[in-house]
Order: structure tokens, then C-alpha cells, then sequence
């Protein structure tokens, strides 16, 4: 029995944003077992809404993350909208389209995010360079139509703040058209790059049993073959009149995952751009004064998965009851089954691969038996990470005939 | 050295790579070069004098409390502050929503706000005069937000006994107490604030009678004097 390790990563985790606490069980190079402790960034979001207005709320809930910044506001004027009857009955059409748009933006930005930053991390910085690069259009874009590039500050109960206007119209299909070589680019890469392969395929595995087992949401299910999207199971917004595909791959790796998101940009952009054709004149807002006493549930797919809020209404102008379910919370529980079996270098990846967001500023504590105790940060991590990638190639070109 | 296969990922890398050598950076030399924001870019709110009332629906909104109002006599005249604690602002934009008259507080297109000691300079503060009961001496309204509704309901002001007496003193048609008479040049009433009016000096503080029902006086002294009629 060999000497067993444990690398503590966390309580604020180098690579990702949300603070949790990962304990890595090492054995030499291979993760043997995961602690995983969350709950280190409790805010107190649900209680603050308790005290705002219902019209302030989308406002503090729409910086719970500053990615998914529209759809958590969605979903809690969904659940305003069911407390009142329903989206379809009092969402003037004109606002459904504009909602529809905004949260497919919000989509591909956030892929494009998650795709330079798992390119980053497995040592492809020309690809991290590359999507963010193709990520800042899309950022002008939500400048342009909402006012800022993050909290769109769009959602209201009832409608929308801000009129998407026919100028803009043109931008937006300009900026999709050139989106699409990048896309392009990308998905060949994924395709026929064998050390991009070799690096992703077979790492960071689970079954469709196991995400089932671990009710994963979003596009972490969707890569093990989970066949689950709010859009389609509950649409809102125009999602139900419009012509896409839910992407569903089956082998679970991080291979996998990174193709489903590649394939479900080509998915929004085709989505935003039926809407741009589409979206009828008339109002954007309907004008909603009072909110009756009762409760309602608003879910909405977040580029991570399904978003979820209910709220409680006794007829007063402040909810009584805030309850968010944010998809990461599922998603970050399976990475005690997907990690096991790597190395630690696959870890890295790993744990990004659910794609919660990232931060790398702060530090880890490497523990290699009670009296050696060494500091890696971030920075070391990523290079552990990368230099399997680097070793990977070498070892690619030297069985070719260069 | 012909016979080489270079594998087609790599030629894509290479492709790529040369476009990037001859071509201008993405980025731009910001600090330096000036960025100009959208058009409708969400950026610090001001507050406009002579759009605003004073009537602080907008401090009311602001998820943040970002806006601040403190109603307080200065020198013999009662005013009310607005202060906007730019620091605090998160620019939704709800001020501008919500605001009375639309005008009086806007957002502009000014998002470079950092400041390195001077927090102070992050506000905008301005001041309303407001107008008094003349039972109690608690303020009423700002000054400005009774013209505003008094102009803006015309003779439907006929259903408020405080609003129609401002309504008629505004006009000059009150004998009382007028203002200037260039207070109501024009059509609409004038936005300019003549200092002292609605203003009496209350000499002592009453219990409200029946016949203060014909003053400007606050709505907790009208119930009461309502209630003794
Ligand atoms: S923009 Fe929003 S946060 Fe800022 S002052 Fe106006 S309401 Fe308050
Ligand atoms: S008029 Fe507008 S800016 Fe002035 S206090 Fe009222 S809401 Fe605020």
C-alpha cells in the first residue's frame, strides 16, 4: 500500500469562482478519493430580496453571477409571471423575442468564456485568446442593445426595460456572421486535432447512470447522454415556436462536454437569429401594478443548466420567500466521480469542466505529509495541467514521421 | 525538404498564426486612446435641476439606496436634499425610469469613475425648497413637485384645498401672499423657486381647526381637521 497524499484545494479554489473546498486523496499522481465542502460565499441573497421591492429584485439576483446575469432575473420574472398567470398570458409578444434574444447571447458568451478558459488550462492559449476575442463582439453587442456588457439590467415583470431597436437589428446578424467562421474553427479543431483528443477523451468520464444518480443539469447531463433542457421541457419565451435541436452527445468525457457546448453556440446563434427575423412590432412592457398574494416557480436553462426560483407572495410589495437553486450547485457534486481515476493534472480540467466560473488569484495549499507543507498557486496548477499537454505532444510527434 | 506531411491541424495553426503576425492588434491602447461607449450605454446618473421636483420617488426605487434625501430648515427656509452616492450606484437605470417629470435624473455615458482618495467627490447633492403646513409647520411637498402636479392637473386640482390654494397663489391669484408675478410667465407655471413662498412662519403650533381646512397644510393635519369639522 503506497503513501497516501492529500492535496487541499480550496477553501477559494484557485481556477474557479464560486469558493469551494476540494480535498484531493492522492496516491501518487492518481486522485484516489474528493472531498468536496461548499458554502464558504454565502451572501445572503435570499434574505436581502426579502427586503427589496419586487420590481428591485431582478437587479440584486441578476449579480448572484455576473454570467448567467440574465437568467436569473428570468427566472424570477417567470416566477412572478406564474404567480400572476403565467408568461405567455401577460408578456407582450415583442418582449418574449427580446428575452429570448438577450439569454441566447448571455449563452455564447458564456461558452465562449468557459471554451478560452478550458483552453487556457490544458495549455492551448491561442485558443483562449482566440474565443475571448470572439467573445468581445458579443459583449458590444449587449452594450449596445441593453447598455452594459454584463447585468443587462433587461428583465421586468411583465415585459422588458429596453427596446431592442431596428437598427440594432442588422448589428446583431453582422456580428453572428462573423461569429461563424470562429465557431467554424473551433469545432475543426475539436474534430481533427489529436492532441486536443488525447488530452480530452476518456478524462473526467460519467455515465449517463451517474449523472442521473447525481441530477446533474445542463450541458454537463447533455455530454453523458442526459437528454434534459428547459427550453424544450418548459419553454419559455418564444423557445417553443422556434426551430433548434437540443445537443445531446453520449460518451461523458471532457471531450464531450467541450463538443456539446461548441455545438449548442451554432444552436444559439441559429436561435437568435430566427428571433431577429421574426420579432413583431408592439409593446415591450405590460404595464403590471400589483402582485396578488401567492407563489410561483421560474425555471430557465443557464449556460450551466437549469436555473431555478420560487418566490412567495402575501400581497404586500415585497416577497416574503426567495428560493434560488443555481445549476452549479448540482454540478460540482459529481466531480467526486469524475476525478477519481485521473491524475492530478487531469483535476485541473476536471473540475473546470462543469464550468463553474473562475478565478485565479488565489492559492493552494499543497500538503505532502504533516511536516512538508508547500504553497502552489493557481498559476502552478495550470502549469501541472499544461505540461501534460505539452508532454502529450511530444509524445504525438515522435511517433509520426516528421 | 519535399515529402514532409505537415498534418492539416497544423497547417490551420499556421494559417492562423500568419494572419495574426500581419495584422493590427485587437486590442485597443485605451488609457490613451479615448473609448467612446454606445450610444445607449448605462453610465453615472446626474441629477438636473430644473427637470427635478424634489418629490424623491427616485431615492424610493433605488435598489441600492445609492440616493439619498434629508429634509432639514436652513436659514429660516426648509430644504429638501437629494444626494446621489455615485459610489454606491449600480446604473439600472430605475431613477430614470421612475422619475416624475422623466427628466430630472438621467444617465449618462460617463463609466470612468474611479477616484483614488477623494470618495466625496463621488456625489451630486442638490437642494429643493420645500413647502410647509401651516398648521403644524412638518414639511408638505418640495415646492417644485406642487407646481409640477398643480400645472399638470389644472383645474383638477379643484379636488385638494392644499393644491388649489398653491394652484391660485402660484398664479397670483391668491390675496394672501403672491409671488412675483414673473413666477407664472407663460402658460405653464414657472419652475423657478421664489424664495419664501408657502413659507409662513408658524408662530405657534396649533392643533388644527376647522377653518384650517382652506391652508396648505400637511395631510395628517387635514385628517384632523377634517375629523373636528
Ligand atoms: S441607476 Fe440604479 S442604483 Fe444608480 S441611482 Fe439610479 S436607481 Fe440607484
Ligand atoms: S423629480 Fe425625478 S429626479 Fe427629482 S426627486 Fe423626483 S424622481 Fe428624483
Amino acid at each position: 500500500m503506497s503513501h497516501r497524499v492529500i492535496v487541499p484545494i480550496g477553501p477559494y479554489h484557485p481556477l474557479q469562482e464560486e469558493p469551494e473546498f476540494f480535498q484531493l486523496y492522492v496516491d501518487g499522481e492518481n486522485v484516489v478519493d474528493i472531498d468536496i465542502i461548499i458554502g464558504y460565499n454565502h451572501r445572503g441573497i435570499e434574505k436581502l430580496s426579502e427586503s427589496k421591492h419586487f420590481d428591485q429584485v431582478p437587479y440584486l439576483v441578476e449579480r448572484i453571477c455576473g454570467i448567467c446575469s440574465s437568467s436569473h432575473p428570468y427566472a424570477y420574472v417567470l416566477a412572478m409571471e406564474d404567480i400572476l398567470g403565467g408568461e405567455i398570458n401577460i408578456v407582450p409578444e415583442r418582449a418574449l423575442y427580446i428575452r429570448t434574444i438577450i439569454d441566447e447571447l448571455q449563452r455564447i458568451h458564456s461558452h465562449l468564456l468557459w471554451l478560452g478558459l478550458a483552453g487556457h488550462f490544458i495549455g492551448y492559449n491561442t485558443v483562449w485568446m482566440w474565443a475571448w476575442k470572439y467573445r468581445e463582439p458579443v459583449l458590444d453587442m449587449f452594450e449596445m442593445t441593453t447598455g452594459n456588457r454584463n447585468n443587462y439590467a433587461m428583465y421586468k415583470i411583465g415585459g422588458v426595460r429596453r427596446d431592442i431597436k431596428d437598427e440594432d437589428i442588422p448589428a446583431l446578424k453582422k456580428m453572428l456572421d462573423e461569429l461563424a467562421p470562429a465557431l467554424d474553427l473551433f469545432r475543426g479543431a475539436l474534430s481533427d486535432d489529436p492532441v486536443i483528443k488525447a488530452r480530452l477523451k476518456g478524462v473526467g468520464t460519467l455515465t449517463k447512470q451517474q449523472a442521473i444518480d447525481f441530477c446533474l443539469v445542463g450541458p454537463t447531463a447533455r455530454a453523458s447522454g442526459v437528454n434534459i433542457d428547459v427550453r424544450r421541457d418548459e419553454p419559455y419565451g418564444v423557445f417553443d415556436r422556434l426551430d433548434w435541436n437540443v445537443i445531446i452527445e453520449i460518451d461523458g468525457d471532457i471531450y464531450a462536454k467541450t463538443m456539446c457546448r461548441v455545438l449548442e453556440l451554432y444552436e444559439s446563434a441559429s436561435i437568435i437569429r430566427q428571433c431577429l427575423d421574426k420579432i413583431p412590432k408592439g409593446e415591450i412592457d405590460a404595464n403590471i401594478k400589483d402582485i396578488p398574494a401567492g407563489n410561483g416557480i421560474g425555471r430557465v436553462e443557464a449556460p450551466r443548466g437549469e436555473c431555478f426560483h420560487y418566490v412567495l407572495s402575501d400581497g404586500t410589495n415585497r416577497p416574503v420567500r426567495h428560493k434560488i437553486r443555481a445549476p452549479s450547485f448540482m454540478n460540482v457534486a459529481s466531480n467526486k466521480v469524475s476525478c477519481v481515476g485521473g491524475t492530478i493534472s487531469d483535476a485541473t480540467i476536471t473540475l473546470a469542466a462543469v464550468d463553474p466560473c473562475y478565478c485565479c488569484t488565489e492559492r493552494v495549499a499543497v500538503l505532502s505529509g504533516p511536516e512538508d507543507k508547500k504553497i502552489m498557486n493557481g498559476w502552478d496548477l495550470i502549469k501541472l495541467s499544461q505540461e501534460k499537454t505539452e508532454k502529450l505532444k511530444r509524445e504525438l510527434s515522435d511517433g509520426r514521421p516528421q | 525538404m519535399f515529402g514532409i506531411r505537415i498534418p492539416y491541424p497544423k497547417l490551420r495553426e499556421l494559417k492562423e498564426a500568419l494572419t495574426s503576425l500581419f495584422s493590427k492588434p485587437y486590442t485597443t491602447r485605451f488609457p490613451y486612446k479615448e473609448h467612446k461607449p454606445y450610444e445607449r450605454f448605462r453610465g453615472r446618473p446626474y441629477f438636473y435641476e430644473e427637470d427635478c421636483t424634489g418629490c424623491a420617488a427616485c431615492a424610493q426605487v433605488c435598489p441600492t439606496g445609492a440616493i439619498e434625501f434629508t429634509d432639514q430648515a436652513k436659514g429660516g427656509i426648509a430644504k429638501r436634499t437629494l444626494t446621489i452616492h455615485w459610489d454606491i450606484c449600480i446604473f439600472c437605470g430605475l431613477c430614470q425610469a421612475s422619475c416624475l417629470t422623466g427628466k430630472g435624473i438621467m444617465l449618462s455615458r460617463e463609466f470612468d469613475l474611479a477616484v483614488t482618495e477623494n470618495r466625496e467627490a463621488l456625489r451630486q447633492a442638490i437642494e429643493k425648497e420645500l413647502v410647509l403646513c401651516e398648521c403644524c409647520g412638518e414639511p408638505v411637498a418640495p415646492y417644485d413637485q406642487f407646481v409640477w402636479v398643480a400645472a399638470k392637473l389644472g383645474p383638477l386640482c379643484f379636488s385638494n384645498s392644499s393644491l388649489l390654494l398653491f394652484y391660485l397663489k402660484a398664479l397670483n391669484l391668491s390675496f394672501q401672499q403672491g409671488p412675483p408675478p414673473s413666477a407664472c410667465a407663460g402658460a405653464g407655471l414657472s419652475r423657478q423657486c421664489p424664495v419664501g413662498i408657502g413659507l409662513k412662519p408658524v408662530p405657534t403650533v396649533s392643533e388644527p381647526q376647522r377653518a384650517d381646512r382652506i391652508k396648505i397644510i400637511c395631510p395628517s393635519c387635514r385628517r384632523q381637521a377634517v375629523l373636528k369639522s
